[in-house]
């Protein structure tokens, strides 16, 4: 699905990664992990074509759709959770049933605070809000930078079923987080940006 | 997980689901249009009260205050335009679901003509009272639009520019200056004439296609450069 050779990243001269080689299958997870800055966030921008790469290859098999989730949940402040899914899913060409819509939205606890704006919500509120959107977009091959940040423990364990349940309707995932044990228990293999800072 | 399958937006389908987004964000807030008829009506009564003009230079000046009040005030529109979307980087989502570029910047000078199209209608109408400045044609209607697509395109092309470089805002009205020269210079002109109340067709008729000229010329190159401008900016 996404094949990665000899990838090269630095900024104002300063190298963030560099030789970087991997590739995620259908249906896989991969987990970046690594200390703060090596580069685990400019990756997974660079995947998302939001940063281009220095140099080296990305190979993504054609007409699959990407969707990404970065620190910030990328929403229009002044809208309302329930108007920002509403435009924002309006680009993808599936969407997942009424059904099970309304599973996520409770297994999120986004039930109660559906119709708030944005900037009415908490960090953890927000971060669960961009991970709805994320599922309801039903891309190919979905990007998430630490999805676990900010949330409490109950909700780690419902994205981590949601995570699960996205691999088994062959969806890949690369993943960033700094909760090594997470990233373990749910990746089909991992890679520590550590080694290729040098 | 089942799912249902829906049609992938088309570009012109894309373009109006961006202009409806961004009039519904400003026309629910009016923070930006607020501001602009309050700045509009202060600036216009200031003139007011320390202009006591003859009748010969009235007309003139008056149309030149008319269009430096609409440049400043579409300043603020498209700050407030452009602003919405990189606030919470909500425009790389856009890009990274497929929204292209050039549909994205013709969204945004169209909301921002929209919008100043309402303050057109302030800015004459307190002319009107303040001045009892008329222009009896509708020929100024056909002015004021293709003047305000002109200024909304460059404003929306270097306001794209200076809020993705975090450039102070401030810098957006001096860089719009010198490119704004060409259609103030000949609105005015025109509006001058028109208000003149005895004009001929043929005085306005070659400054007006110069300014139409100077839309598309802008418009097509602002789609093209904002296009580019996302890759390379990366």
């Amino acid at each position: 699905m996404i094949s990665v050779n000899n990838l090269s990243k630095s900024y104002n001269g300063q190298r963030v990664f560099s030789s970087l080689n991997f590739s995620v299958n259908k249906g896989e997870v991969l987990g970046i992990i690594g200390g703060n800055g090596s580069g685990k966030s400019t990756l997974l921008k660079i995947l998302s074509k939001i940063s281009l790469p220095d140099s080296g290859d990305i190979l993504i098999s054609p007409d699959i759709s990407i969707d990404y989730l970065g620190h910030e949940n990328m929403f229009y402040e002044e809208m309302s959770i329930e108007e920002n899914i509403a435009f924002f899913t309006k680009f993808n060409s599936t969407s997942i049933s009424e059904e099970s819509n309304s599973k996520l939205k409770k297994s999120l606890g986004l039930e109660d605070i559906y119709m708030n704006k944005m900037y009415e919500l908490s960090y953890g509120q927000a971060k669960k809000s961009g991970l709805y959107r994320i599922v309801l977009n039903n891309a190919d091959l979905i990007l998430l930078d630490e999805p676990f940040s900010g949330l409490d423990k109950k909700s780690v364990n419902n994205l981590i079923a949601i995570i699960q349940e996205l691999t088994s309707n062959n969806k890949s995932l690369v993943i960033s987080s700094n909760i090594i044990e997470i990233i373990e228990s749910i990746a089909t293999t991992t890679i520590n940006m550590d080694n290729f800072n040098e | 997980m089942s799912k249902t399958v829906r049609k992938i937006p088309g570009d012109f389908e894309s373009f109006f689901h961006l202009l409806r987004k961004d009039l519904r964000l400003e026309l629910r807030s009016l923070s930006t249009l607020s501001i602009t008829v309050i700045f509009t009506a202060v600036v216009v009564s200031l003139f007011n009260i320390t202009f006591p003009f003859g009748v010969d230079e009235k007309n003139l000046i008056v149309s030149i205050i008319i269009w430096v009040i609409f440049l400043f005030s579409s300043l603020i529109v498209s700050s407030g335009i452009i602003d919405v979307d990189m606030k919470n980087k909500s425009v790389d989502l856009l890009f990274i679901l497929g929204i292209k570029p050039e549909i994205y910047f013709l969204s945004k000078v169209f909301a921002t003509v929209l919008i100043l199209s309402l303050v057109q209608i302030v800015t004459f109408g307190l002319f009107y009272i303040l001045f009892q400045f008329s222009v009896n044609s509708l020929w100024i209607v056909i002015v004021a639009l293709i003047v305000n697509v002109g200024i909304s395109t460059l404003n929306t092309i270097l306001g794209i520019v200076t809020s993705r470089n975090n450039v102070n805002q401030n810098l957006l009205s001096i860089l719009v200056l010198p490119f704004t020269l060409p259609f103030l210079m000949g609105s005015v002109e025109i509006t001058n004439i028109l208000s003149s109340n005895t004009f001929v067709l043929s005085e306005i008729s070659n400054s007006m296609i110069a300014i139409f000229c100077f839309d598309l010329i802008f418009l097509i190159l602002g789609a093209i450069l904002t296009g580019i401008y996302f890759k390379l900016e990366n």
